[in-house]
């Protein structure tokens, strides 16, 4: 009975080490710095730590109250209130999607953020203009926040007065 | 009264405060109604000899109040009883200690154990001089501050020794009540994740309701993603996963409390996982919430081991809220292992507690309502456009029907690549979902809002207990009668009434099974698993996802090459499940593979390892959301041992008679030899 205990423990390891192999594979790039999607969810760290992260609610990084948001980085501590372009950078992809449909729960936070008059309007400008804030899916996530902005500064009538 | 009003007027200053900078330049700028005039203050540097008297005033009057035996210093200090035993007659043994591991939340050196002494050492820090406001016990405790000044009556200018100053500044803590603008506490369960095998169980956190901001306007602007969230999660520090699984149990990991805007979370569960999340809005007072985000700014500051069983996200999700009133006894009402469901059930259980239930549809469930009322050549155009963005939109179909298509059809590419299309923008699915985006945005026109009813019945308290354990008797062709005694820590298997759980899933934690012979009173384990998965994903043109499960543990084995020996045991499988009628018929295939072990087996070439693939199929079907049954059939091949196939066929048909109690029909046929099985289950 105790050898098989022994045994029932090593073939769980051995199952986990397993899912080890197949999901291990590193994002370089991605986690150095930034306070997208990208660095903030999927992290740098190999594949299996994330899943497992994930999965036991763990997470990556040692910060605890010292996690902020500024402009494209997560390094700057201190104040830590969500501003318009940090919002556009971490929810570019969802953001992309209301944009394209000239509405959504984005839409309404962005317009929210900024200080605009009316999310119905903002979305039918964003909606006109998607191809000046999305040249491509190679735009930066800072030149999209930054086109965003632009756009909504733009146009007078929005009355963004929070940017 | 007067002496609570501090900290409030520090709420009311976060709720004017303004949730966007005005800078062209969004970097985070301070906030410009902020702080008190008192902020001017230098921290005390020296110490004061009339506040140290005046502090040891305190500790007498502390000590005559008995305020280290109050239920509320005991839970600002996640103080409990130590040890495992509390006999009746000598009462607890061993007394009283933290579960907080770091070091930051004791300012006595044995406080950690002493309630007492860090009682003490708290009323004599708060007249300490620091180096600089955020370094004072006050600012480093303001939960305790807010109930100590209040249970003693203190005069902070006293205590501080500095005239006129009726509240520390405490410009860290500020800062953070600032960022937060709590006006009320929202409890998230992130529910079952099938596709990663560890987050079957499900996830809690909090969510922190900001005050919507004052803009005059008749509908206040509530926007839930510029919330902020609390999660608390262990820190991972190894990538290799042996020693990960022995410190997750083991408590080798630290778990700490993080804030992040909750945006990141609902991008994490709800898009990129496909989880809904359901939201508990906590009842709180303006006092117990202030008392709440007080402590958990203590929290933030220090970390407790972290136990995947047992101390976990959920169990101090349970233990942060309980300090908002200790009358609320939630951490008592947990089982061990602890799952999240049960953190759920344990706030809906206190009476007037949770005051709204809401509900954040996947993006799965957004997709599923999107496409629910497509027609044919609809959904026809949602596939085509995923394979080519550039498809003709056909004539038959109006725009607002070419529309609908185009936004499905971004959905299920994030639903398909969400993490490629982030994380690799040149890859062929970022740029398929852009080409759909180009084009949708084209074509103008706003779409409308999803209107997605709440699925009451999936709610997590709705299902049956977490634990389960069950009586039967059976009886076999050639064997005796016998009595099985089952038992399962957690949590959902195919058959257990559907309410509050995924249909198609199992997730169980340590189900085991002993057996007794009614004649010889025999008595053997039959079988027992550490983890038992199947995932049963049913396959339609939007969805190509397999149907996996998993099974470690060990099980008897009765034929000629062990009769009746117990083998540790590995089953792993993949295949595919069809599904009909809302789910409600089932059918699925897998092929298995697996390895037992034995030291009695006569297995491969000699060795007692049986090594087996095969095979099987079955057919669930759901009467009702309490009746349900299950017939499958497996047969595996073993190459180069003794024994050349091994199969199996079941039938079972449960029926749960009231909400925690269900009655379990079994027939099983192996080597021609049926066996019966009929009892009783019960749902704690």
């Amino acid at each position: 009975m105790k050898l098989a205990i022994v045994i029932l423990s090593v073939v769980f390891t051995a199952a986990l080490a397993g899912a080890s192999a197949q999901d291990a594979r590193a994002d370089g790039h991605y986690g150095a710095a930034g306070c997208g999607l990208g660095s903030i969810i999927f992290g740098s760290q190999p594949g299996f730590v994330q899943v497992l992260a994930a999965t036991t609610n763990g997470s990556f990084g040692s910060q605890t109250f010292g996690i902020t948001f500024g402009t494209s980085n997560c390094s700057a501590s201190g104040e830590g209130m969500i501003s318009t372009r940090s919002f556009v950078e971490s929810n570019r992809e969802v953001l992309a999607k209301d944009i394209a449909r000239g509405s959504g729960e984005t839409i309404a936070t962005l317009t929210t953020l900024a200080g605009c008059a009316d999310s119905g309007e903002v979305g039918v400008t964003l909606q006109q203009r998607f191809g000046d804030i999305f040249p491509s899916t190679a735009a930066s996530d800072r030149d999209v926040s930054q086109n965003v902005v632009t756009v909504l500064q733009g146009q007078r009538e929005l009355s963004c007065n929070a940017l | 009264m007067v002496q609570r009003l501090g900290l409030l007027a520090l709420f009311a200053a976060a709720a004017l405060a303004d949730v966007a900078p005005a800078a062209a330049d969004t970097e985070v700028a301070p906030s410009r109604e902020q702080p008190a005039p008192e902020a001017a203050l230098a921290a005390p540097i020296t110490s004061d000899a009339g506040a140290a008297e005046y502090a040891e005033a305190l500790v007498a009057a502390a000590h005559r109040a008995k305020l280290h035996r109050a239920e509320q210093w005991l839970r600002l200090g996640h103080f409990q009883q130590r040890g495992w035993s509390n006999l009746w007659f000598v009462g607890h043994l061993f007394g009283k200690a933290s579960e907080a591991d770091g070091e930051a939340l004791f300012l006595a050196p044995n406080g950690a154990t002493s309630p007492r002494a860090e009682l003490d050492a708290t009323l004599r820090a708060f007249a300490q001089p620091a180096e600089s406001w955020d370094e004072h016990a006050m600012c480093r405790f303001p939960a305790r501050l807010l109930w100590l000044r209040r249970a003693l009556d203190i005069d902070i200018a006293r205590l501080l020794g500095q005239a006129g100053v009726s509240e520390p500044p405490c410009p860290g803590f500020s800062e953070f009540v600032t960022a937060l603008r709590p006006e009320a506490v929202v409890v998230v369960f992130s529910s079952y994740y099938m596709s990663k095998a560890a987050s079957a169980f499900g996830h809690t956190f909090f969510r922190i309701e900001k005050r919507a901001k004052d803009s005059g306007a008749a509908q206040p602007e509530r926007r839930e993603l510029l919330d902020m969230g609390i999660d608390y999660s262990a820190d991972v520090t190894t990538s290799n996963a042996m020693l990960y699984a022995i410190w997750g149990m083991t408590g080798g990991f630290r778990g700490s409390f993080r804030k992040l805007p909750y945006y990141y979370k609902v991008r994490e569960y709800n898009d990129y996982e496909s989880r809904d999340l359901w939201e508990y809005r906590l009842n709180l007072s303006d006092e117990q919430l202030a008392l709440f985000v007080a402590h958990l700014w203590e929290l933030g500051h220090t970390y407790f081991d972290y136990f995947y069983l047992t101390e976990n996200c959920s169990y101090h999700i349970l233990g942060a809220i309980e300090v908002a009133n200790p009358e609320w006894d939630l951490l008592a009402k947990l089982k061990t292992p602890v799952v999240p469901v049960d953190t759920i059930v344990a706030l809906t259980e206190v009476p007037d507690l949770v005051a709204e239930v809401s509900y954040r549809p996947s993006l799965m469930t957004q997709f599923r309502a999107r496409t629910a009322h497509m027609s044919g050549p609809q959904l026809d155009l949602v596939e085509a456009l995923v394979d080519d963005p550039e498809a003709a939109l056909p004539a038959s179909l109006s725009a607002a029907q070419h529309i609908e298509a185009l936004d499905a059809a971004a959905d299920l590419m994030d639903i398909e690549h969400g993490k490629q299309i982030i994380l690799e923008p040149e890859s062929e699915p970022a740029q398929t979902k852009f080409r759909i985006l180009v084009r949708r945005a084209s074509m103008g026109a706003t779409s409308a809002a999803l209107e997605i009813a709440k699925p009451h019945h999936l709610r997590p308290e709705r299902g049956h207990g977490s634990r389960r354990v069950g009586l039967a008797a059976g009886v076999g062709d050639d064997a005796d009668p016998y009595l099985a005694l089952s038992f399962r820590a957690n949590l959902h298997d195919l058959l257990d009434p559907v309410a509050g759980y995924p249909e198609l899933s199992q997730m169980e934690f340590l189900p085991l099974e002993v057996r007794s012979s009614l004649d010889d009173a025999e008595v053997w384990l039959e079988r027992i698993s550490l983890l038992r998965i199947t995932h049963l994903n049913p396959v339609d043109r939007f969805n190509r996802r397999m149907t996996w499960k998993l099974d470690m543990g060990a099980r008897r084995i009765r034929d000629a090459a062990c009769e009746g020996c117990l083998a540790a045991s590995f089953v792993a499988g993949g295949g595919a499940t069809y599904a009909w009628l809302d789910q409600r018929v089932a059918a699925f295939a897998t092929v298995d593979g697996q390895v037992s072990w034995s030291p009695d087996l006569d297995g491969v070439r000699g060795a007692p390892v049986r090594v087996g693939v095969g095979p099987q199929a079955g057919l669930r079907l759901r009467w009702h959301p309490r009746l349900v049954s299950l017939l499958s059939a497996h047969i595996a091949w073993l190459p180069e041992q003794p024994v050349t196939t091994e199969w199996a066929a079941n039938a079972q048909l449960r029926w749960a008679v009231g909400r925690s109690i269900a009655l379990d029909f079994s027939f099983e046929w192996t080597r021609g030899e049926p066996t019966g099985q009929a009892g009783m289950m019960f749902y704690y």
